[in-house]
């Protein structure tokens, strides 16, 4: 069951991780685009820059996870380094707890923003108009896995496993 | 005590008048209600949020652009359309018109509107002169909402977004040829260091609105609520007074930088006339309620 | 007042020092601070609007992008280049390749507006490559966490950009202010750089290298600086915004993987994996930092303190080294932005009925701003290295406080001689 759970989360982080990939390709494309038409065409794309700034929120969020995953998120280490083996494990835990109770508080602001604007079907007050529940779906799910990449956390924690994949050689100093 | 979001900077008149606001309930009331007014957006409530912040009681009360409510409430930005009001003259016809369905708007918005405080109108900043309809002809005009967006469309320039921040480094480098904007926002960002002309096209007038959240009024004393209404009717005249001097003090400023101010010829007068009144009517077929209202307006106002 | 700054700074310290990851602790503070003292306020909603609005901002769009850029030039080999390129010509100036982490920082700033993503690139580029030549590891990551924050002070500058706005200043001047500072600045950290490596003694073995070694390494370097030429370019000849850019940058580092045979798929997946993992990172902070700050806005503490100070009615130069101090102390906890929008309004009528020049303050606040960049507990240029190299916060802290003492130095020599500013608006 938790090994279940584990692996799901670790699909999850890397589904997130290939979807923000795409997003923010997609961005940099859709701003060349404007770029291009602009200076070429003479023709603005009145989409461009409100689908890029969206994409970049689907990013930002889709990548929370697979951060933490890498251990690419930061944090302050100064106390958790300065204990033995049992300290720096019960910090940890309590932290990680700490984070978790927050990823959920995240979670849940999102949610009743993206809820608000389904139920009112509320739009963006913008030449495009979009409906807002759309990107902020995308939003959601970034924080949604952000909530179960902490929690697979802390149960690796918990049963005292590795919680950060190692970094592949390019991340380190000494390549 | 209460909190007032206004997402323009101190220096601006808006802002400047919703202060003074504060300040006069203040000393009407004997500080008994205290407004704290939370200018440039100190406090995250941004232009287009700020219905609903009050709505929900984030703050008590705010000062926001009607239009850019848009997104919860489509008929809110019938004061963009262009050629329908223009001028504080018109907007006072607009408005007893429209307020009735605006303060519908904002009870059930759970707010009350206090004042309105109307924008001078917007013109086009450009490089170069445009006042005939081949000039407007495929220049890149930054627009500043989805109606001005449009129009510009119909007037055969190409209309673009881009963040303010970003326009006055677009323009000194001619990524884009100009900017849509009033003649304050044009002073505030001194354009007149990367343009030279502007055409004061007064095609709409758009109004700011002051709205306070209904528990936090129904929690004041009969009295304390008469003295506002009474100080918000009284002040009310003399922030368009101050927006009407904002706009003469800032044609002048602007010309004193050397912009040169140019008028439409017939050419660019007809297209604007044309592609205003199809705006108007498609967007009455997408808010079907902004019929009424505008027949009722445009007989009054003899458009 | 006081006891709303204890209760924030008693969940600082317990959330940070916690080790609790530094976004979800921003937004912890902010949380907790408006369940207490604004109690009223539906803070699912307003938290909500926040974190939607801060994490697509137009603003930002440039950060995310330059990160890409750098991810896919480190993958394409090409940060190597640069320094085998560089390395013949500096070899024999003390402090030899660390200056390449001003060079760098110096040049690419005069592309990116943003401090965060001056440092990001020009680290991901330099730290690797200084760690493998055996150069001092304080001095390469405290030089470039300095150096990478001449992305607001050279133009162009989203800080700046915010400065004009908010404090209704040309930004046009603003830039051409920013140039003299920014390369005064620049020229402080090489001379720092320099006697450190001098008096240290301690110097990296370097080959002997010929004037052949030169040359080719100009070769080297040459599709680099053509790269950055480009992007200039395509801003200066009116084809980007200072925006736009950063997705140009993007396309001229593909190409130039292209026209170097290193350009692949899998290339692009790896890079494009990496810049999204740092731009979350960022973004987390960013969406923390977006809640704590409309909570301080809020509350009203940072404008209650610039009250304080302006009830003290000190003289000019005292003003100024107050304001300084109040700056620092308010940059540890706040970012740019924030600083600016809270502060301005009470801090700008000060100086200049002081007698200062506001586009001389505006560059005296750009300078505050990039030491809040580098101070804990939230500086963003030390959460970038942090990410990079896995540093804890107490090595970053040993390593930049030179580079502090030095901007902060800096400061005072702008209050002492406004002309070194306001000198070059003044030519034109
Ligand atoms: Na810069
Ligand atoms: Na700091």
């Amino acid at each position: 069951m938790i090994r279940r759970f584990l692996s799901f989360t670790d699909i999850t982080s890397r589904a997130a991780e290939a979807l923000a990939v795409l997003l923010l390709f997609a961005f940099c494309l859709l701003m060349l685009a404007e770029v291009f038409s602009r200076g070429f065409l003479a023709t603005s794309l009145p989409f461009s820059w409100e689908y890029a700034a969206f994409a970049m929120g689907g990013t930002f969020l889709l990548g929370l996870g697979p951060a933490l995953r890498h251990g690419t998120q930061v944090r302050v280490s100064l106390v958790l380094d300065r204990g033995g083996p049992r300290w720096r494990r019960g910090l940890d835990l309590a932290a990680t707890a700490a984070a978790l109770g927050l990823g959920v508080l995240v979670f849940l602001a999102l949610f009743s923003v993206f809820q608000t604007s389904l139920a009112r079907g509320l739009r963006a007050a913008s030449y495009m108009a979009t409906p807002l529940a759309v990107p902020q779906f995308i939003a959601l799910l970034g924080a949604g896995q952000f909530v179960l990449a902490l929690a697979a956390r802390l149960l690796r924690l918990m049963l005292g496993e590795p919680t950060e994949l190692p970094r592949p050689d390019e991340d380190l100093p000494h390549a | 005590a209460w909190d007032l979001s206004t997402p323009w900077p101190a220096s601006n008149f808006q802002a400047v008048a919703a202060q003074d606001f504060a300040d006069a309930v203040r000393a009407a009331t004997d500080g008994e209600v205290d407004i704290t007014v939370h200018m440039g957006g100190e406090i995250g409530v941004a232009g287009s949020e700020s219905l609903a912040a009050v709505e929900t009681g984030i703050v008590q009360a705010a000062d926001y652009l009607l239009f850019l409510q848009a997104g919860e409430e489509p008929l809110l930005a019938m004061d963009t359309l262009p050629y329908l009001v223009q001028g504080q003259e018109e907007m006072r016809l607009f408005l007893k018109a429209a307020g009735p369905a605006f303060e519908e708007i904002a009870a059930r918005h759970n707010q009350k509107i206090l004042y309105y405080v109307p924008w001078p109108s917007p013109g086009v900043y450009s490089r170069s002169a445009i006042s005939t309809a081949a000039e407007m002809s495929g220049q890149r005009i930054r627009a500043f909402n989805p109606a001005s967006f449009a129009f510009l469309g119909k007037l055969g320039a190409a209309p673009l977004e881009m963040p303010w921040g970003d326009v006055a480094p677009a323009l000194a480098a001619g990524t884009i040829d100009g900017v849509a904007t009033s003649t304050s926002s044009g002073v505030d960002g001194k354009l007149w260091e990367f343009t030279s002309h502007f055409n004061p096209l007064n095609w709409s007038t758009s109004t700011d609105v002051v709205t306070v959240n209904l528990d936090a009024w129904n929690a004041l004393t009969e009295e304390q609520r008469s003295t506002i209404e009474a100080l918000a009717a009284k002040m009310q005249p003399e922030f368009w007074a101050l927006s009407a001097a904002e706009d003469e003090g800032k044609t002048e400023i602007l010309q004193q930088n050397g912009i040169t101010v140019s008028e439409a010829d017939d050419s660019l007068k007809a297209l604007m006339a044309s592609g205003g009144r199809e705006m108007w009517a498609a967007f009455v077929a997408r808010v079907p309620e902004a019929g009424p209202i505008i027949d009722a307006y445009a007989a009054e106002a003899g458009k | 007042m006081l006891e709303i700054a204890l209760v924030a700074l008693l969940l600082f310290v317990v959330l940070l020092l916690g080790s609790v990851w530094v976004g979800l602790s921003l937004f912890g503070v902010g949380y907790v601070l408006l369940t207490l003292y604004k109690p009223n306020i539906p803070l699912d909603a307003f938290a909500g609007k926040l974190l939607w609005q801060a994490t697509t901002s137009r603003e930002l769009l440039a950060l995310p992008l330059f990160i890409l850029m750098s991810e896919i030039l480190v993958t394409a080999q090409l940060g190597r280049s640069l320094f085998s390129g560089l390395a013949p010509w500096v070899a024999r100036v003390p402090g030899g390749l660390v200056h390449v982490n001003v060079a760098g920082s110096t040049l690419f700033a005069a592309v990116s507006g943003s401090s965060a993503a001056t440092t990001a690139i020009v680290g991901k580029v330099t730290l690797p490559e200084l760690a493998a030549r055996g150069y001092d590891r304080n001095l390469s990551i405290g030089s470039l966490a300095g150096a990478g924050t001449l992305g607001f002070l050279i133009p162009p500058s989203i800080i700046m950009i915010i400065y004009g706005v908010v404090a209704e200043q040309s930004i046009l001047q603003l830039f051409i202010a920013g140039i003299l500072p920014g390369l005064l600045l620049a020229a402080l950290y090489s001379l720092y750089i320099g006697l450190h490596q001098s008096l240290s003694g301690a110097r990296p073995v370097l080959p002997e290298f010929t004037w052949a070694d030169r040359w080719r390494g100009l070769a080297e370097i040459g599709p680099l600086g053509a790269l950055i030429a480009g992007i200039m370019g395509s801003l200066y000849l009116g084809l980007a915004s200072p925006t736009e850019l950063a997705s140009v940058g993007v396309l001229g580092a593909v190409l130039l993987s292209a026209a170097r045979r290193r350009l692949s798929l899998g290339g692009l997946v790896t890079a494009g994996r990496a810049a999204v993992r740092t731009s979350a990172m960022m973004g987390l902070i960013l969406l923390g930092a977006a809640l704590l700050n409309a909570a301080l806005g809020f509350l009203g503490l940072p404008k209650y303190i610039a009250g304080e100070i302006a009830a003290l009615h000190l003289a000019p130069f005292a003003l100024i080294a107050v304001l300084l101090a109040f700056y620092v102390l308010i940059g540890m906890f706040l970012d740019g932005t924030s600083i600016i929008v809270m502060t301005l309004p009470i801090t700008l009528p000060l100086v200049t009925a002081a007698g200062f020049d506001p586009i001389w303050f505006g560059i005296f606040v750009v300078v505050a701003v990039e030491i809040s960049q580098i101070t804990p507990p939230i500086g963003f240029n030390l959460f970038v290295i942090q990410s990079q190299t896995g540093a804890t916060m107490g090595a970053l802290v040993r390593a930049v406080w030179p580079f502090f003492l030095i901007l902060l130095g800096f400061a005072l020599l702008l209050a002492l001689v406004p002309q070194i500013v306001l000198w070059l608006p003044g030519q034109l």
